[in-house]
């Protein structure tokens, strides 16, 4: 019989459903190897025993997934992968949880993650590493790096991840599967510990783009929690799932494909462009002028955002208290040794930006260059349909070779970053290995609210290639 | 203080009158044990997100509204942002750059206009309770809708700032936004003073005063204050930009923090919350809910009813003052009346409710029907007041106590003639100390007579008779 842990999560639900296998069976597979073999990668904080589930019914219903440590699960360890809340449970679910569960789906665990989602390797966890499944000597990216590597090593059939600034779609690139991150305000954010508030978004990662629809029609909608999720109604992205038709416009930023992009990267990418040729799509130069802006812009909004959000960590009712003289030296004690490195990296940095007298110059000119980008996507939008580029500059590094130079870490977000700015959806999708047999992969990014576009394209080149169904050695093991 | 003059602005901070938080929809009921009303959203766990509610935008723009103010087109929030324990987030939801309404005005009893700077929305802190060793905290209050209402320093004098305050307090109150009870908490107070040379154009340094827990405190505080500055000016000390606490015990003001301990609050806009523009439609039922201004009821109170100033006063400060009075002159139109069994009888046994003014169930008619019966004689003072005792927390209707009670005056002089031909018979002492000129000695025969018709007689025509009796019977 086949490894059911090697089923897609569509495929394995409609055996759960015909009866061919149990729920029971196929929770209790994947968390004996989330078990094993997630310990070898790292990947998870926590496997449940018992699933985390409801009653309730959808196409995935029984399948397992697995939850970035940063998303809400009542009566469960949440801890974004820091010593500041390592003992702190979540007193409610977040907004996805409860979506997951009324669709039937089963939480095995919680994953490992850069500290507060900062990061783009996941070394920066207060439980070590992560391991990239194709290489264990390398970084899988990051921050939903656990989340990447255990769909990756089919340790789970998909997991949720978030993304700021390419924390779905990098790691998705670097363990080669696929990754989406919705427009800003098509997931409720309501239960997600927030890093970059005006940036986050949760998303699917998965071994496909038919598992990406499927997850989406489950995660996306309105919510009376989060009041910058989208009253926007949401397609049945599974309904509407089909090949792209002859057309189909894709613009090509030459702004992605300038110095610092891999040669190998760089060839899978033209490889992925003859594909999109070959089913009629149109190919189209574009231009992203403020693209060299993004990184600089992105690291001031979000460390500004993210120096006020991480204030709630004081050990004043939950997580780590490290007892001073008196309340300052408390705060003081509890935050510096409750955070990590680059918490307290993104901190002063955010701080720094929004004090008075660095305000104007630092904070409000981001805001300004965001709005340039944004303006950017859309005049670009005017012109394609889709934008395509490559995900990351280069594959998998390895650990360590980055983690000391913040600056060349904070770069391997170049392509992702934007798209946060811009608030508009992207996904990252498969589309090679390096001579280092390590995944490539490509990025897809839409029109706010055109989800649909992008699981098309994805579709229709997943249907012509077959790199999604590559999988690691780890995962036969 | 004959050299200078007293610059003052005031920023009153006023819990608006919502059921549930400005974010979250736990109740901002008050009283209930500490700790009770409260959920992830309000207590700042992780993960949770704002959501604003409506009700405290209408309060907002309504307030805006009856203070002249401007509403800006485009409203968002920002975060202010510091630690402290009973604010659990470790910022504060607030606005800053652009509040909901800006440059208003108030005018105040004196007729003087006092400039409002602006009304912006925010959310409170919790509470802290310093303990020997430690502190505890409780979480109700935090996130209950605030209103911050920044005046111009424009009052001249600590008097001044006490009569803005009334002057606001009042509006406040009869907008239905807020119960602006500062012993409550749901009223406080900062104020900013300085002083200038007088004429002088260029203001001084000013000094932030915190800690007033009444008007009163407003304005001893501020008169210290203004003392201790001409003081120091008068003998060319430096006046310090700092926050000074007022101490009401020991009646003075002691440095709280100096500007070079101010908090760089690092404010920037709110990201957990969409910008909005107030919709025209709310705008516009929200200037029907404003009404009649205090300071416009009280003219027309005056011309239109012929009432005292200070009877005026008291009935407009109040909004459920002025609407029940004017309900029950509608009742019966004789205003002195109404007013005088308002103010007397009435607000006696108001203040014997616990609930003062809110527990009271007679209705403006059911009032203006004993007050007619009074003027009409129907019932003696007494007999009114105890039928108003009796109907004042139960709305019993007045013929229904007065039948009851049997409490109609006896006014036919035949029926008290003999009561008071007894009383004489039985007090015959007392008639000859008033034979002897002792007149009050008459007022102990009338409330004998009283006594012996069980509180009915007419105490007017009892008098008459006992005097007309004992006059008599000397000729």
């Amino acid at each position: 019989m086949d490894n059911i842990t090697h089923l897609s999560g569509l495929t394995l639900a409609q055996k759960i459903k015909t009866g061919t296998t149990a729920a029971t069976q196929a929770f209790a597979a994947f968390r004996d190897k989330s078990k094993t073999k997630g310990k070898e990668l790292n990947s998870f904080v926590e496997v449940y025993d018992t699933p985390v589930t409801a009653q309730g019914s959808s196409s995935l219903s029984g399948v397992p997934i697995a939850v970035k440590d940063n998303i809400c699960i009542k009566g469960k360890r949440i801890t974004c992968a820091s010593k500041i809340l390592n003992t702190h449970t979540a007193v409610y679910d977040a907004t996805v949880i409860e979506r997951l569960k009324n669709a039937g789906l089963q939480v095995i665990g919680t994953c490992n993650m850069d500290e507060f989602a900062f990061g783009s390797s996941t070394e920066n966890s207060c439980y070590g590493m992560v391991k990239n499944p194709w290489d264990l000597t390398r970084i899988p990216g990051g921050s939903s790096g656990g989340s990447a590597a255990a769909v990756a090593a089919r340790l789970v059939p998909f997991a949720l991840g978030s993304d700021t600034g390419g924390s779905i779609r990098q790691p998705a690139s670097l363990c080669g599967v696929v990754g989406m991150k919705p427009t800003y305000g098509r997931v409720s954010r309501y239960g997600l510990i927030a890093f970059g508030s005006s940036l986050d978004q949760i998303g699917p990662i998965t071994t496909n783009m038919v598992d990406c629809a499927h997850l989406l029609n489950i995660l996306c909608g309105e919510d009376k929690h989060d009041s910058t999720c989208a009253a926007i109604a949401v397609p049945d992205f599974t309904k509407s799932l089909c090949e792209i038709k002859p057309g189909v416009r894709i613009g090509i930023p030459k702004e992605y494909f300038a110095a610092g992009l891999n040669a190998q990267v760089k060839a899978a990418i033209d490889e992925v462009v003859s594909v999109f040729k070959s089913k009629g799509a149109k190919i189209i130069e574009v231009t992203l002028p403020h693209t060299e802006y993004a990184v600089a812009t992105y690291y001031i909004i979000g460390a500004s955002e993210a120096s006020s959000n991480l204030q709630r960590f004081d050990g004043v009712r939950y997580g780590l208290q490290v007892k001073g003289d008196n309340l300052i030296d408390t705060y003081a004690k509890t935050r510096g040794e409750g955070f990590g490195a680059e918490a307290k990296r993104r901190i002063f940095l955010g701080t720094y930006s929004l004090s008075s007298g660095y305000y104007d110059a630092y904070f409000v000119r981001a805001l300004k260059v965001r709005r340039l980008i944004k303006n950017d996507f859309d005049q670009a939008f005017k012109e394609v349909d889709v934008i395509l580029t490559p995900t990351s500059p280069t594959a998998a590094f390895k650990a360590g070779e980055k983690s000391a130079d913040p600056l060349s870490m904070y770069l391997s977000d170049i392509y992702t970053i934007s798209a946060n700015l811009a608030g508009v959806p992207a996904v990252s999708i498969p589309c090679g290995f390096t001579k280092e047999n390590l995944p490539i992969g490509f990025q897809l990014i839409g029109k706010a609210f055109d989800e649909m576009s992008l699981i098309n394209l994805g579709f229709t080149y997943q249907e012509a290639t077959d790199f999604h169904k590559k999988m690691p050695k780890i995962a036969y093991e | 203080m004959n050299d200078y003059d007293i610059v003052i602005g005031l920023e009153v901070h006023c819990q608006l009158k919502t059921v549930s938080k400005i974010f979250c929809g736990c109740s901002t009921a008050f009283e209930n044990p500490a700790n009770s009303n409260i959920c992830p959203v309000c207590a700042g766990y992780p993960g949770v997100l704002p959501v604003f509610n409506e009700r405290a935008l209408s309060l907002g723009v309504r307030t805006s509204l009856a203070l002249n103010c401007r509403i800006n087109d485009k409203i968002y929030f920002e975060r202010k942002n510091y630690f402290y324990p009973d604010l659990p987030k470790n910022y504060q939801i607030s606005q800053f750059k652009q509040p909901l309404g800006e440059k208003g005005y108030i005018e105040l009893l004196t007729g003087r206009k006092i400039g409002i700077t602006r009304v912006h929305l925010e959310e409170d802190a919790g509470k802290s309770i310093h303990k020997e060793n430690y502190s505890l905290v409780d979480l109700n209050r935090t996130g209950t809708p605030l209103m911050e209402i920044v005046s111009e320093p424009d009052m001249v004098s600590p008097q001044e700032a006490y009569e803005y305050l009334t002057a606001l307090k009042m509006l406040l109150r009869y907008i239905g936004v807020s119960d602006c009870d500062m012993e409550k908490g749901s009223l406080r107070c900062d104020a900013n003073i300085s002083l200038k040379k007088k004429g002088e154009i260029k203001l001084g340094t000013k000094v932030e005063l915190k800690n007033m827990n009444s008007f009163k405190g407003v304005r001893d505080g501020l008169n210290f204050e203004a003392r201790r500055q001409e003081k120091a000016l008068n003998s060319a000390e430096k006046i310090f930009q700092e926050t000074r606490l007022w101490d009401d015990a020991a009646g003075k003001t002691v440095v709280m923090r100096t500007k070079e301990e101010a908090h760089d609050y690092r404010y920037f806009p709110e990201p957990d919350l969409l910008d909005f523009s107030v919709p025209p439609a709310l705008i516009e039922a929200e200037k029907e809910k404003v009404g009649e201004m205090p300071i416009a009821k009280r003219a027309r109170f005056l011309s239109q009813y012929g009432l005292g100033e200070k009877e005026a006063d008291t009935l407009i400060s109040e909004p459920e003052f002025a609407g029940f009075f004017e309900a029950a002159c509608r009742a019966f139109n004789d205003p002195k009346k109404v007013s005088g069994w308002f103010l007397g009888p009435l607000l006696e046994q108001v203040n014997l409710l616990p609930e003062k003014f809110t527990g009271v169930k007679i209705t403006p008619e059911n009032f203006a029907l004993v007050v007619k019966y009074f003027s009409q004689g129907k019932l003696n003072n007494q007999q009114a007041k105890k039928v108003l005792a009796l109907a004042v927390a139960t709305n019993d209707p007045a013929d229904k106590i007065i039948d009851r009670e049997g409490l109609v005056q006896v006014s036919n002089s035949g029926e008290i003639l003999g009561l008071a031909q007894e009383a004489i018979n039985e007090n015959m002492k007392v008639v000859e100390e008033y034979k002897a000129g002792k007149q009050q000695a008459i007022m102990f025969l009338v409330g004998q007579v009283m006594k012996k018709s069980k509180g009915k007689a007419n105490p007017q025509i009892a008098r008459d008779l006992l005097e007309k009796i004992i006059n008599g019977g000397n000729s």
